[in-house]
Parts: C-alpha cells; sequence; structure tokens
C-alpha cells in the first residue's frame, strides 16, 4: 500500500506533472518556438559551415593532420553547443518562479494542494526538455564529424550526456536564484553572474585537481561539470575505491545531486518557517558536503599536497560566504523566518529559526573539515612509498601524516574563527537593521570591508616588494590582512581565528547592547 | 463547515488581523465588508493556508490551516483580486492545468472542464487564450477554476471588482446558485447593496477586528440606536417640531433640505402608530409619515471610523 503510495505520488511529479505540462504547451505553441528553432539551426549550420571551411582550408595533408582536424572540428562543434547551454539554459528557469510571483499566479498554486517538489520538479522537467531539444536539433551537426571520422558515435553520445547534465545544473541554478529574485531583471542578472561564477569556479577548482584517473591523460571529472570541457573529460575515467568509474557517469551523479540541493534551496525559501523543505535542505547540504569529500578525498591521487588538504578546507567554508546574508541575518520585518528568535540554540540548526544559524553553520564547518580529515587518513596509507628512502613504509607514512596534519589544523581553525566572526557581526548588525534588505546589505559590507578592501590597497603599497625564499612578502604590512596567514599556512593562522572571535563576540556584545531597547520582536 | 478561531495576523509592529473569529454552515453567503487595509484580504489569505497566521487558527471541514494544509487546500477554491493568468495557454488547457493540480483524474478532466464551463457560461471560448478573453469573462473563468475540484468552500476577495453592471449581475446570480448548492462563500468586497442583496451573514471588518457579525437583517437592527421617521406636512412644520419636542420617545429631531423633519424615535411600532395619532389629533396634517429603512451601507458607515492600518 505504501509502495503503491509511493509510487503514484512520484508518478505525478515526474511522468504527469501538471506544470511541466503546461509549460510543454506553452513552448512548443505558435510561431515563436517555430522561429526560435529555425534561428538556432541556422546559427549551428553557419557555424558547421565555417568551421568545415577552416579545416578543409589546405593542400595535401598527413593522416595524423586530417586526423587532427577533423578532431578539431568535432572538438569546435562541442564547443559551439557548450556555449550555447551555457546561455540558454539558464533564461530557461531564471525568470519562471519570479514572473509567477509578479503575475500572483504563485498564490493560485500555493493556494492548490500542489507540493513545492512537483512544481518546481514540473519546471525543471520542462526546461530540461528544452535542453535536450538542443541537442537534438544539433545532432545533423555532429553526424558531420562522426561519419568524417573525428569521433566515434560513443564520444557523441558521452559529451552529450556531460552537455545535458550542465543543462541541468544552470537551469538548477536558474531556478534557485528566481525562487530568491523579486523582479525578472534581477533574477536573469543574477542567474547568470551565478551561472558565470559557477562555471569559472569549476574551471579554478578543476584546474588545480590532481588527475584522478587510472591515467596522468584523464581528466578529472569535477573539470567536467563545466560544459565547455565536456569533450575532454567525456572519454576519463576516475579511480574511485579501485574501480574506474567512466566520468559521464560521476559527471551526472553530482550534476542530480547539485540539481536536488538548489531544487531544495528554492523549496526552503518558498515554503514557511520550519517547513520540511528547509530541514532537508540544511540536513543533505551537510551530508553531501561531507559525503563528496570523502568520495573525492579519499582517491590516493587527490591530496597530492598538505597545502591542498588545508586550501580545501579553506575554500569550502569560504564559499559559505555567498549563503552567509540568508542564513545569519534576520530583522524587525523578517516574520517568523527571518525574524529575530532569541539567543544561539541547537534546536533551530534544521528549522531555519535564526536561533540556529551559529549550529548550523559549525555543522557545516564540521562536515568539512572532518570529511577532509578522514579523506586523508583513508589516502595516505595509499601513497606509494618514496623508492630512494631509507625509512620504513610505515615510518614514510606516519612522516607524510605529519607533513599534513600543521596546515590542515590552522586551515580549520582559522575557518572556525572566520565563521563565528561573520556571526557574530550578522547578529550585531541585524539588531540595528530595520529592514532584512540592510541587514544582509550590512553583512556583506562587513564582508567587503574586511576581506575585500584590504586587497587592493595592501596590494599597492607593496607592488614593489620582494618576495622572500618561503614565497611571503618581505613587507611585513601584509600581517594586518586577516586572511593572510590562512593563504601561506602560516602557524600563526589560529591567533587571527582568536582575533576573529574576538571581533564575532564584539558583535554580539553590539547586538546585546541593542536588545536592551524593546524594539526587536518576533 | 467553516470555524475561524482568533485568527491573529501581525506584521512587526502592526496588527493586521486581531483575533477574529466566526463559524459559516454549508449554504452560507458570508459578505466580508472592511475598507481597503482593513484586514479581509489577510483573512481570507490565512484561511487560504497562504499565509501563516500568529495566533488563533481556522478548521474547514475538521482540517486544520496549520496542522492539515494540503488537506485545507483540497476543500477551498480560492479566488484572488487580480486573475493570475497564464499567457500562451488556452481556457480548458487552464482549468485542465488546475484540474490536473487537484487530482482530478485524467479520465474525468474533461466532463469536469465542460460543467465548470457551462455554469460560468464559457463554453463558446473553450478553444480562446485566455488572454483574449474580456475582463468579466476572466473573472469567469478565475471562478470556473475555483470550481474544478467541487469545493466545499469558496474564498472569493472583491470578485466583482472591475465588473460592469451586467457581468456583476451575472456573477451574483452565480454566486446565489452555488450557495443553493450547498457550498459556502466568502465574498468581500466594497459594493455593499449588492453584497445584502445575496449574502444571509455580513461580518464588517475595521483595523483587524470584528465589529459587527451575523445575519443581515440582524446586523443591520443591532446597529441601530433608535428608529428614524420622516414626516412630511402640510402644515407649518415648526408648531410640529414644537409638539415633537414635548413627546417623550422623541429622542432627535432635525429638519431636512426637503422640508421634513427627521426625528429619532426609540419606541416600537405600536408607538409609531400612536405617535401619527396623536399628531393628527393635535391638527397637524400629516403627508407622509414614514420609517426609514437602514442597510448595509448606512450600518457600515456609521460603525466604522475609515482608519486603516
Amino acid at each position: 500500500m505504501a509502495a503503491q503510495t509511493w509510487l503514484s505520488r512520484n508518478i505525478a511529479v515526474y511522468v504527469d506533472n501538471p506544470t511541466a505540462m503546461r509549460d510543454f504547451r506553452a513552448q512548443l505553441r505558435g510561431n515563436k518556438a517555430i522561429a526560435l528553432w529555425s534561428l538556432y539551426l541556422f546559427v549551428m549550420m553557419g557555424f558547421t559551415l565555417i568551421n568545415y571551411y577552416t579545416i578543409s582550408q589546405s593542400g595535401s595533408l598527413s593522416v595524423t593532420d586530417i586526423q587532427f582536424r577533423l578532431r578539431s572540428f568535432y572538438d569546435n562543434s562541442m564547443y559551439m553547443l557548450a556555449a550555447a547551454i551555457c546561455l540558454i539554459t539558464p533564461s530557461l528557469t531564471a525568470g519562471s518562479i519570479v514572473v509567477e510571483r509578479q503575475r500572483k499566479s504563485l498564490d493560485l498554486l500555493f493556494s492548490a494542494p500542489v507540493s513545492l517538489k512537483g512544481m518546481l520538479v514540473g519546471k525543471m522537467i520542462g526546461a530540461y526538455r528544452y535542453t535536450l531539444m538542443l541537442l537534438i536539433l544539433s545532432i545533423p551537426m555532429t553526424s558531420v564529424a562522426v561519419v568524417m571520422g573525428g569521433a566515434t558515435w560513443s564520444d557523441v553520445l558521452q559529451t552529450y550526456a556531460i552537455l545535458s547534465f550542465g543543462g541541468l545544473v544552470l537551469t538548477s541554478i536558474g531556478l534557485l536564484i528566481s525562487s530568491l529574485s523579486e523582479t525578472v531583471g534581477a533574477a536573469v542578472i543574477w542567474t547568470y553572474l551565478a551561472s558565470g561564477l559557477y562555471l569559472y569556479g569549476i574551471l579554478v577548482v578543476g584546474s588545480l585537481a590532481p588527475p584522478t584517473g587510472p591515467s596522468s591523460s584523464d581528466m578529472p571529472f569535477l573539470l567536467g561539470m563545466n560544459p565547455f570541457f565536456a569533450v575532454m573529460t567525456g572519454p576519463s575515467h576516475t579511480l574511485t575505491a579501485g574501480h574506474e568509474i567512466p566520468n559521464w557517469i560521476l559527471i551526472g551523479l553530482v550534476s542530480v545531486l547539485i540539481c536536488r540541493l538548489s531544487l531544495l534551496g528554492a523549496a526552503s525559501h518558498l515554503s514557511p518557517f520550519g517547513s520540511k523543505e528547509t530541514q532537508s535542505f540544511r540536513i543533505q547540504s551537510a551530508l553531501y558536503l561531507f559525503a563528496g569529500l570523502l568520495l573525492v578525498g579519499s582517491n590516493s591521487r587527490a591530496f597530492y599536497d598538505p597545502k591542498a588538504v588545508a586550501d580545501a578546507v579553506g575554500v569550502l567554508c569560504g564559499i559559505l560566504i555567498v549563503f552567509m546574508p540568508n542564513i545569519l541575518s534576520y530583522s524587525v520585518d523578517g516574520g517568523k523566518k527571518f525574524g529575530y528568535d532569541g539567543p544561539p540554540q541547537v534546536t533551530g540548526t534544521f528549522t531555519g529559526a535564526r536561533s540556529g544559524s551559529l549550529a548550523y553553520l559549525l555543522l557545516l564547518w564540521l562536515a568539512i573539515t572532518l570529511g577532509v580529515f578522514i579523506a586523508l587518513l583513508i589516502s595516505v596509507p595509499n601513497f606509494a612509498p618514496d623508492p630512494g628512502s631509507q625509512l620504513a613504509r610505515e615510518t614514510q607514512l606516519v612522516n607524510r601524516l605529519a607533513d599534513y596534519i600543521p596546515p590542515f589544523f590552522y586551515s580549520a581553525v582559522w575557518t572556525f574563527g572566520f565563521l563565528f566572526m561573520f556571526w557574530g557581526l550578522a547578529r550585531g548588525i541585524s539588531a540595528r537593521a530595520k529592514t532584512l534588505k540592510n541587514s544582509r546589505s550590512g553583512l556583506i559590507c562587513a564582508m567587503v570591508l574586511f576581506f575585500g578592501l584590504p586587497l587592493p590597497v595592501l596590494s599597492m603599497i607593496t607592488a614593489n616588494d620582494v618576495y622572500r625564499e618561503n614565497g611571503l612578502f618581505s613587507n611585513h604590512i601584509w600581517a594586518v590582512y586577516l586572511a593572510y596567514p590562512f593563504a601561506n599556512h602560516l602557524a600563526t593562522a589560529p591567533i587571527y581565528a582568536g582575533l576573529m572571535v574576538v571581533i564575532g563576540f564584539a558583535g554580539l556584545a553590539a547586538e546585546r547592547e541593542r536588545l536592551k531597547q524593546p524594539v526587536i520582536s518576533g | 463547515m467553516l470555524e475561524v478561531r482568533g485568527l491573529k495576523k501581525n506584521y512587526g509592529d502592526l496588527v493586521a488581523v486581531n483575533g477574529i473569529s466566526f463559524s459559516l454552515n454549508p449554504g452560507d453567503v458570508f459578505g466580508f465588508i472592511g475598507s481597503n487595509g482593513a484586514g479581509k484580504t489577510t483573512t481570507i489569505k490565512m484561511i487560504a493556508t497562504l499565509i501563516e497566521p500568529n495566533g488563533g487558527t481556522a478548521l474547514v471541514n475538521g482540517f486544520d490551516i496549520l496542522q492539515d494544509p494540503l488537506d485545507v487546500r483540497r476543500q477551498i477554491g480560492y479566488m484572488p483580486d487580480f486573475f493570475g493568468l497564464y499567457d500562451d495557454i488556452k481556457v480548458w488547457e487552464y482549468l485542465d492545468f488546475f484540474a490536473n493540480i487537484y487530482g482530478v483524474t485524467s479520465r474525468l478532466r474533461p466532463e469536469v472542464i465542460d460543467n465548470v464551463l457551462e455554469m460560468t457560461d464559457l463554453t463558446v471560448k473553450k478553444d480562446a487564450f485566455v488572454q483574449s478573453l474580456s475582463r468579466g469573462m476572466q473573472q469567469r473563468l478565475c471562478l470556473a477554476r475555483c470550481l474544478v475540484h467541487d469545493p466545499a468552500l469558496l474564498l472569493l476577495d472583491e470578485p466583482a471588482s472591475g465588473l460592469d453592471p451586467r457581468a456583476r449581475a451575472e456573477l451574483k446570480d452565480l454566486l446565489v446558485s452555488l450557495g443553493k448548492r450547498g457550498k459556502i462563500i466568502v465574498v468581500s468586497s466594497h459594493i455593499l447593496p449588492e453584497l445584502a442583496d445575496f449574502c444571509n451573514t455580513v461580518g464588517i471588518i475595521e483595523r483587524g477586528n470584528m465589529l459587527a457579525l451575523g445575519p443581515v437583517d440582524e446586523v443591520v437592527k443591532a446597529g441601530q440606536a433608535h428608529r428614524t421617521i420622516r414626516i412630511r406636512f402640510l402644515s407649518s412644520v415648526e408648531t410640529a417640531e414644537k409638539f415633537l419636542h414635548t413627546q417623550p420617545l422623541v429622542s432627535d429631531l432635525r429638519p431636512d433640505s426637503d422640508g421634513c423633519l427627521v426625528i429619532g424615535f426609540t419606541g416600537g411600532l405600536e408607538d409609531q402608530a400612536t405617535l401619527l395619532d396623536e399628531l393628527i389629533a393635535h391638527g397637524h396634517k400629516v403627508l407622509d409619515f414614514r420609517e426609514e429603512q437602514a442597510d448595509l451601507e448606512d450600518l457600515f458607515l456609521r460603525i466604522t471610523t475609515g482608519a486603516v492600518q
């Protein structure tokens, strides 16, 4: 009986979804749709002709040259497709929620027994169907590459799968931003900014990541999360627990998880205080973070450098900056969801209550540090021993672990101080702000003040300085920058963490002072 | 049955709805009256589970708006004071979309859509695009949407706003027929004479407080401190005025612009007849003697101050 209910509920969400059906009818109707698809085909056709013309301009060529050119033809076609995916897919969902909110049809939906999951999944299905249409319409173009011998159908299918996953992630980002935005313009701008940031972040992190495949030519699957690298990561594999897993499968899994988290984030924002969507979002975000780090980090090639371990903790905690205003700030106009509800409490960790924001932030911090640390413990015994060393393998491993622990510890402690500082500042600023918008803006300003502004100023002052042997600046003025010991893995990081905790307490003192006046109400 | 128990909503320091309570039975057509910002829409939205109350609750056929919001939504049809229509979609597709959301099976949907279109007189517009409909038709389409799942309670927020007189009359007839079918209808409106025509219960709200509540006649009567009688004389008004001043049941007396005397009278019907006898007996030539009937509008203007949040 329970299985039948579960099945019928999921059929209603994934198969007979009313939102997807409505979008489908509107998407494929009228001259506008025909004109858009025709335009897309003409652009693709034009590009293919130019691409072909570029590779065919020469006289006699060796077989290798011809092979190289055909492969270039295929690669360029896929880059073009990736560009189309990156440009078109974010816009498919960027306005979807905000338009409903402006048209006030969202109220009609929420007065009906529609689940948030059903509505959001319906919008995703509509957008993903559009992405698939983009890929299907490009088949004639890629067929040329296959027929000429530039690629195999296997390559094409793997790359298409990765491209479609990329489209899925970008549309889910669009949906998340749309649920947070108040105007269509803002939603579109922020969606493209967030998508750009995501693609750039993948590029940076993926470039720094070591090869995790069975051979050094295998691209890390992380890089494939960016559609522009689909063609390169498609044929690669990743070594996980001794098994070679095709990258497109891992990319698909991670994309679905990112998509799920984005949808849960959107649902959490659209739902009332303490909803199960908020609880699921908070639990699953910590869980995925921990599991993901464990999965990636346990690969023996992932933590090739002690500093990479420390950086992983710092970078991941740093990403939380983006979400901090939403997690921490409160205001008198914030209602039950974003209003003041008393001093910190563990009970509010998953409900989204402001009193639980510190506990939730620390949970994420714990998920990151523990995830990295446990992954490190798992991966270290798999390191290949140094053949030139006279020491026993066990001693080598202990020494190696000893190299990793200090920078990891500095990083973990520093990020704790960093998070605590912004929590305290957020409380202090929120207590004095009259609106939620002011409260969040204030926190963003504090972030810029502490970590953004000093960078160009100090860089200008020390522009002509020479580096010391250890890579640090010879001018000690950089010591005033709170992130300096963290960025350089210095043993002074815990001292800076202490300083940041003090700043956090100053924020709390400011809040307490303000709360003595009867202004804040729940 | 709808039972509202002490519903309360605050926005910071602003009290939008201050613990209002009422209950309605099947067939009741409840007119919810109040100025803009009085708290009507907030109350309706709380019953529709769109806004979470700060206190109190409401039960719709036994389902609590806080505990069982999804079950409550299955029982209600909510029509806001805006259309919320989608573009590039046909009338039947719009209804099909909502029928699907409300769980009407794909086998039953065509029949349900035909029925609600017939009920709202939109059958001829079944294949038209919603944006091509007139305002009155769009309003009826919204009502049709509310009916696709045969709800027990209809929450209609300003359904007649912006409609021409014919469309209003048609809407009124439709609501009356729905009330006769046993649905509970909550209608908020500014057009009080129309509400009085088809509502059997009214509630007057101001600054989040329910000032008056009950059957229309009782509320109007309860709102009157005394009867108002208009008397036209053929003879001198001054002498009649002097006489009326001596009568113990006449509480208030003033001449109006038509040369009549308007008196406040605290007695009953028998006393009215006696007063008329006395006037004639004292030689006053009475041309017209009638009690003025108070209506909802009078009552509304008398008991409200026009203050908003």
